[in-house]
């Protein structure tokens, strides 16, 4: 009991000062504490569904990427084969075209040649007719100046008839 | 030269309300309380928003790193969240009331009593913890509030399994039980006399240091008084947390626990709280 006198321990006080530190406590808590720890749990909650919103948005753009990179590779796969397949009927159709040109150009050269031939021998007949007809008119006066009549006439007639084998 | 007067260990009375006696210790006590009340109405003022404000966020960083500091000792965030407001307001009340223990007037304003005859200058204001009323107050709700909560999470007979075990089944269990049960007893007395010598302690360093060298020669020590009251509030607000968790863990647990490890594990979390406050 001396010490506890010495020591001023009065229970009174004890009371008073349990009583306060309580009330301290009670203010505390539903003033103070419990507030800001609401407030800490919302904000660390909206964070959290940031954070899985953020992870989900993340693995949807990762799935997004996957796809469109095999869309990437199947486009390039079918463009391939679309430039394979366009090449190939190019070539088909050069190789066709050339060979309707090699055609026509065989049949214009035909046709010239053809052409050709039958001016040639059109050329030919009058040129064996203009012969004839100058030999005929230079025999006429060549007999006329030096040939009866009667001469020229034979002459004349057996000229025309040797002619042809005299030109070729 | 004027003697020194160094604090007696017994706060004084400086006025009754009856039979009621109001000392310097009880004053300090409700002008912690008043700081308490006007932080919490500029903090009610400002409201809580949820983009915070300086002041705000100064109040979030407090109970913030309060509240993670005693989840690592505690492990569970809900016993912690039904813990928070009796170690929070242990820590916050203890650190400011020891650190307004050191504001200049306390100790030193004074006012002249008659006793016996004789005129004594007694301090009006006096450090709350330099009380052993204060200290035994607190260490009381701390010791009572663990056996509640032990009881309120296990039930009434397995928490008093933990102390009373019948001799003839497990003999050593019982002598056990009693020495816990003496060591209840025993945290009353080691909470509040930590405390009250440390702060007590720090009053007469001060005292003395003033007394010696008045000027520059006592501003260390009021360095050192700071971080005396921010360790001792640490201090006693954590061992409440671990003996708050050692009340509601199971007794069994801690039994599997002795025999799986041969009995080296008895009162770890004590001894964890040891090396912690060493630390």
């Amino acid at each position: 009991m001396e010490l506890l006198t010495k020591l001023g321990i009065n229970w009174q006080l004890l009371l008073a000062q349990i009583v306060n530190f309580l009330i301290v406590m009670g203010v505390l808590g539903y003033f103070l504490y419990r507030p800001i720890l609401n407030l800490l749990d919302a904000r660390t909650e909206r964070i959290r569904k940031a954070m899985e919103e953020a992870k989900r948005i993340e693995h949807q753009a990762q799935e997004m990427a996957k796809v469109r990179e095999e869309e990437m590779k199947r486009l390039d796969r079918e463009s391939g084969e679309h430039f394979d397949r366009i090449r190939k009927e190019a070539l088909e159709l050069q190789s066709q075209m050339h060979a309707t040109a090699k055609k026509e150009a065989d049949a214009m050269i035909q046709s010239a040649l053809k052409r050709i031939d039958e001016e040639r021998r059109i050329m030919m007949e009058d040129v064996m007719k203009t012969v004839n007809t100058v030999i005929v008119r230079m025999t006429e006066k060549l007999l006329e100046r030096e040939f009866t009549p009667a001469d020229q006439k034979r002459i004349q007639e057996q000229l025309i008839a040797e002619l042809p084998t005299m030109v070729r | 030269m004027a003697s020194i007067e160094p604090p007696t260990l017994a706060s004084e009375t400086i006025a009754h309300i009856g039979s009621f006696e109001i000392r310097n210790t009880l004053i300090m006590a409700w002008l912690a309380m008043a700081v308490v009340f006007v932080v919490i109405l500029l903090a009610r003022r400002t409201k809580f928003k949820e983009v915070p404000g300086r002041f705000q966020a100064f109040l979030e960083l407090i109970v913030e790193g309060l509240f993670g500091f005693f989840d690592s000792i505690i492990g569970e965030k809900k016993a912690t969240r039904r813990f928070f407001p009796l170690l929070a307001t242990i820590f916050l009340f203890l650190m400011l009331a020891n650190w307004m223990g050191i504001l200049p007037g306390v100790g030193s304003i004074t006012i002249a009593e008659e006793l016996h005859g004789e005129i004594l200058n007694l301090p009006i204001f006096r450090s709350m913890n330099a009380d052993v009323n204060m200290t035994l107050a607190i260490a009381l709700i701390s010791v009572i509030a663990t056996q509640l909560f032990g009881i309120a999470a296990l039930g009434v007979l397995p928490y008093a399994n933990k102390f009373f075990v019948a001799p003839w089944r497990d003999p050593i269990g019982a002598f056990v039980g009693i020495l816990e049960l003496i060591a209840e007893m025993a945290k009353i007395i080691s909470f509040s006399f930590r405390l009250f010598g440390n702060i007590f302690a720090g009053e007469v360093l001060l005292v003395v240091i003033s007394y010696l060298m008045p000027y520059l020669a006592p501003i260390p020590f009021l360095g050192l008084e700071l971080f005396v009251g921010f360790i001792q509030a640490l201090v006693f607000s954590m061992l409440t947390a671990v003996f708050l968790k050692m009340a509601v863990t199971a007794h069994g647990t801690s039994h599997e626990c002795d025999s799986a490890t041969g009995g080296h594990e008895h009162g770890h979390d004590e001894e964890h709280a040891v090396e912690m406050v060493h630390a």
